[in-house]
């Protein structure tokens, strides 16, 4: 009477309660990719556009099937996260990044007050860091897991120091910083060490506490000083009252500014400032015509301008994708290796090599001039050694 | 073991049982687990939300306390001359307000850092770590917003300890409202962690935990990928830091099952989880379940014996009656089941019994009558035999094969037989084709044909076929030989003379006609000769009849030799014979014939003179002497007269028809 249909039943029966009884899911599996963190200040008033430009390129080569890693085809995944605001923020951005969403590597943060930490923390995580701007030495110093592609602020003080002694042929500096900004602090430090090693050369260094709005008081020190040149490595929102207070204090020498310039041309086209010289990373008259027009191409499909930011930014992601290539592995700590191994990589902002034990780059600087509210490649200075 | 469930009753009954108290009790088992799981489930989200509860608001009470600390520490603080800002703007705080700073951090272990910072720039002017004096806090939140008012910084990785920090902080104001300073206080977060890990009400695996925003355990301490990836990918953690609240079930970062409580805490930036392992929320059910399907086997297992017993009470009147029943089937009519019972297995026995009895006599008739028939069949004179439509014999009496002389093994068919009795192929045809015909008509004929007996006789047979049930045929067949034989024997006494065996008169006359008939159709003659023997009278007088009857028979073999096979020598009474000679191409073809005769039948050496003593033989022809057998024959006799009167032993051929007289012959 047990026969087969009745055996079917009974066992569909038993089976179908075995499945209500252990409903059960497990876990996803993830698809492989080549997942990387992008920390850029996303709110206002000092909002980056950089990551505009680097989702475009990243989709451009998805389309084109990912990038080959270790023989396989790997999209890239770009996971961006605030890094605006405050210490605090920056932490928890970079914690999400590394914790939850498991990236290879992260590109930013672009200022070396955010930079500095993070890196103090990826170093901890082992996630190889590759800051687009960060240029203060400490980002980079006595850790293994931090890189830049920009010059560092050392290198950019010396070069700017070396640039006004010689080319210029000044001999009394001043410099104007923010003391509680690293970056602001670091590069006052390292141009007036520089400058004052020089023959003849003296440095005047006011600092100012963050969030002033007046530097009368400094300004006058420095007139009173009787200095050649202003050194302003400060930001943009503090450079235009500052330009401005300098000329009505009588200053008339030559201003004098590092990379922060480069980072919003607002206050180019203020009369005060025509004539200043500063110095960047990124000229696109120095750069390779091709590949320029390509990477405004994709910057001007999201309505960006390719400024310096985003032309190291782009440099970052391929310098990432170069290093994974190197090592066959997005592995965070073999990425690592591979980036520290890249030389003579020609990047849209010229070409970079990394040092054994530096995450600094071996890279050349080029020096502008604001003329006409414009700034126009002056000279290009070759890497000096450190 | 599918065989013998199948053939025994009595397993079939008992498995059926089994097999339908298993799913019974399968899902009685599941009923009750999932029953008993869901309230089961539903006490112990209350009781982990009760405890998550709890703890959020021991951390609430925990932070609010600091930070009363805090607002006491900066009061106090206020009052110390040296926090009025120096020469550069900033305070100088004395070994006072350091004593301060450190006696409070000795008593609180929580207290990570103390912090005393310059009202504008963020520079640190006392700390109780001596590394931080002299760096920045501007760009921290908790710097800008403690500038402000009491400030709590949601949890975040720090910087400088690399561990999940909580900072609150506030400003020091003098009593015009002045801001002289701001006080900072890192609070670790792992002695509240420990706290709210404590497992206190939620039995031997529920714990309470916190994770901040980037999934790092809080209480973890480290800042490590190991730490990391604990609790990392928990369902629980995924929903929580997307900033749902709520509960559900997940398996938990150490790959165990639990049911889980989460809720998020916007204000700290930290997610509180409450998680309790499913094997330990839902054991009760289990218990319960495996409880109800142990006592539900053991009933199963007692009642299946009873249904074996039963229905093996049951099934043997029904064993007792299909035993009886095959051997009814084997052939054993004598075979009868026992009455056990007064119930309807009971019935079901006598009615059997009953069934084979009846069963029993009719075969024993059936059987006396089948004999009866046999010994019909087989004694019957006639032949008897059962054809198929298709003419396949399927019985054949001893009647029909003594009728044809073959057996049934002989003549499989009517084909086969027709083949045997009949030479001729027409005949066989015949045969077959009536035959078939027959067996499609209702009531057919009988039908009568001579054959050839096995023995090589000829002989007749009379056959008529009935149908029968089915689509089969009875042939009926009788020997009519004998009949056929005395039948010739009674036509020739008809129509001889007994005496001498020749043609009487009345088939003289037919004779006669028929060679007329065929005269006038062909235009030939016909002679006949009237004989009269002379003296026939006086020699049956002297010597007797019977040397009369000598003289006849020894007359007629004479006259029969005297002619040809075709013609025909008659007696038509006492001594006057008659001769026809059919078919003449002319009449005087008949003298020499007649003077034949004559001189045959006279003979006086023979038989001493006592039996051929001549004769008269009058000759007349047609169409000469007349056309029709009437006047030819009165013809022919006035020429025998004639020659009587002439003295006997004379031919005389009958006169023309006109003139009435007869001819001489000589």
């Amino acid at each position: 009477m047990l026969d087969r249909s009745r055996y079917g039943v009974f066992l569909a029966l038993c089976a179908a309660l075995l499945l209500l009884l252990s409903a059960c899911s497990g876990p996803q599996g993830q698809s492989e990719e080549y997942r990387l963190g992008l920390m850029e200040p996303l709110s206002s008033p000092d909002r980056f556009t950089a990551y505009l430009v680097l989702q475009e390129r990243v989709d451009v080569l998805n389309r084109q099937g990912g990038v080959e890693v270790g023989g396989r085809k790997m999209k890239i995944r770009l996971l961006v996260e605030d890094s605006g605001g405050t210490t605090e923020k920056t932490m928890s951005a970079m914690g999400k990044l590394v914790q939850q969403e498991r990236v290879s590597g992260v590109i930013g943060p672009f200022y070396s007050r955010e930079a500095i930490p993070v890196a103090a923390a990826l170093e901890t995580l082992r996630v190889p860091m590759l800051t687009p701007s960060a240029t203060n030495p400490e980002v980079t110093r006595g850790r293994t897991f931090a890189f830049r592609v920009c010059q560092l602020d050392s290198d950019q003080g010396r070069a700017l120091a070396r640039y006004a002694h010689g080319e210029l042929g000044l001999r009394r500096a001043a410099v104007l910083y923010d003391e509680a900004d690293a970056y602001s602090s670091g590069l006052a430090g390292f141009f007036a060490e520089a400058f004052s090693t020089l023959p003849g050369g003296s440095v005047q260094k006011e600092p100012y506490p963050a969030g002033s709005t007046s530097f009368l008081k400094q300004l006058m020190r420095i007139r009173a000083s009787g200095a050649q040149l202003l050194f302003l490595p400060n930001f943009p929102t503090d450079l235009a009252p500052q330009i401005q207070q300098a000329r009505a204090a009588g200053f008339t020498g030559v201003l004098l500014g590092g990379d922060s310039w480069d980072t919003d041309h607002g206050f180019h086209s203020l009369p005060e400032v025509q004539g200043a010289i500063y110095s960047t990373d990124f000229a696109p008259a120095a750069a390779d015509p091709a590949r320029l027009a390509e990477a405004q191409a994709m910057a001007a499909k999201n309505g960006a301008s390719l400024g310096k930011n985003a032309a190291l930014t782009l440099d970052a992601l391929d310098l990432f994708i170069a290093a994974a290539r190197k090592v066959g592995s997005t592995d965070p700590v073999s990425l690592r290796s591979g980036l520290a191994s890249l030389s003579g990589f020609e990047g849209l902002t010229g070409s970079i090599s990394f040092t054994p034990g530096s995450g600094d780059p071996v890279r050349s600087t080029c020096l502008m001039e604001i003329q006409g509210g414009k700034s126009a490649l002056r000279a290009r200075l070759n890497p000096e050694p450190r | 073991m599918r065989w013998s469930v199948r053939k025994s009753l009595v397993a079939r009954l008992v498995s059926t049982y089994l097999v339908l108290s298993l799913v019974v009790i399968v899902c009685v088992g599941a009923a009750s687990w999932l029953v008993s799981r869901e309230l089961l489930k539903e006490a112990a989200f209350a009781r982990l939300e009760t405890s998550a509860r709890q703890k959020e608001t021991d951390l609430a009470l925990w932070v609010e306390e600091r930070l009363r600390d805090l607002n006491l520490m900066g009061t106090l603080l206020a009052k110390q001359p040296g926090i009025r800002a120096g020469a550069q703007g900033l305070p100088k705080p004395g070994a006072e307000t350091m004593a301060l700073l450190h006696a409070y951090k000795a008593s609180q272990q929580d207290a990570r850092e103390l912090l005393l910072l310059a009202p504008t720039g963020g520079r640190v002017v006392a700390s109780t770590e001596p590394a931080s004096v002299g760096s920045y806090r501007a760009s921290y939140n908790f710097y800008l917003q403690g500038r402000q008012g009491p400030a709590v910084q949601s949890v975040y990785p720090s910087p400088d300890s690399l561990t999940p920090v909580l900072t609150v902080s506030m400003p020091v104001k003098d009593e015009e409202g002045q801001l002289l300073a701001v006080i900072a206080m890192h609070l670790t977060l792992e002695p509240i962690a420990q706290i709210i890990r404590s497992r206190a009400g939620l039995g031997d695996t529920g714990e309470t935990y916190l994770v901040d925003s980037s999934s790092l355990l809080v209480a973890s301490g480290r800042l490590d990928m190991e730490s990391a990836q604990r609790k990392a990918h928990s369902e629980g953690v995924v929903q929580v830091l997307s900033g749902k609240s709520g509960r559900s079930l997940y398996v938990s970062d150490a790959g165990v099952r639990v049911l889980g409580v989460y809720r998020w805490m916007p204000a700290y930036q930290m997610a509180l989880l409450a998680e309790m392992s499913q094997a330990e929320a839902f054991a009760p059910a289990n218990r319960l379940a495996l409880t109800l399907v142990f006592v539900a086997l053991v009933a199963a297992v007692i009642l299946a014996a009873g249904v074996y017993a039963l229905s093996r009470r049951l099934a043997r009147p029904v064993l007792d009656v299909t035993r009886a029943a095959m051997a009814v089937a084997g052939g054993d009519l004598t075979a009868r089941a026992p009455v056990e019972t007064t119930d309807e297995l009971g019935n079901l026995a006598r009615a059997f019994n009953a069934m084979t009895g009846e069963l029993s006599d009719l075969y024993e008739r059936l059987e006396l009558e089948g004999r009866e028939r046999g010994a019909i069949l087989h004694g019957s004179f006639d032949g008897i035999a059962v054809v198929g439509k298709s003419g396949a014999v399927d019985y054949c009496n001893p009647g029909m094969e003594r009728l044809f002389g073959c057996t049934l093994p002989d003549t499989p068919s009517l084909a086969v037989l027709a083949d045997r009795i009949f030479t001729d192929s027409e005949e066989r045809r015949s045969f077959i084709t009536t035959l078939q015909d027959d067996m499609t008509r209702d009531n057919p004929p009988e039908r009568v044909f001579a054959f050839q007996h096995k023995s090589g006789a000829r002989r007749w047979c009379r056959l008529k076929v009935s149908p029968m049930h089915g689509d089969r045929m009875v042939l009926n067949a009788q020997d009519l030989t004998e009949i056929k034989a005395s039948e010739e024997r009674v036509r020739h006494m008809a129509l001889h003379d007994h005496l001498t065996g020749l043609p009487n008169r009345q088939l003289f006359l037919d004779r006669l006609d028929q060679a007329l008939r065929r005269a006038k159709r062909g235009g030939v003659n016909v002679a006949i000769l009237y004989i009269d023997l002379d003296h026939f009278k006086g020699l049956n007088d002297a010597y007797g009849h019977a040397h009369g009857d000598r003289v006849l028979v020894e007359t007629s073999l004479r006259l029969r030799a005297c002619v040809r096979e075709s013609d025909t020598v008659a007696r038509l009474g006492g001594d006057e014979f008659v001769i026809i000679l059919p078919d003449l191409v002319q009449v005087e073809d008949a003298l020499p014939v007649a003077e034949k005769v004559r001189h045959q039948l006279f003979d006086p050496d023979s038989g001493g003179g006592r039996l051929f003593l001549g004769a008269s033989v009058g000759v007349a022809f047609s169409p000469e002497h007349g056309q029709d057998q009437d006047t030819l024959l009165a013809r022919a006799d006035a020429a025998m007269y004639e020659a009587k009167r002439g003295g006997g032993n004379a031919v005389r051929v009958a006169f023309p028809f006109r003139q009435g007289q007869p001819a001489e012959a000589d």
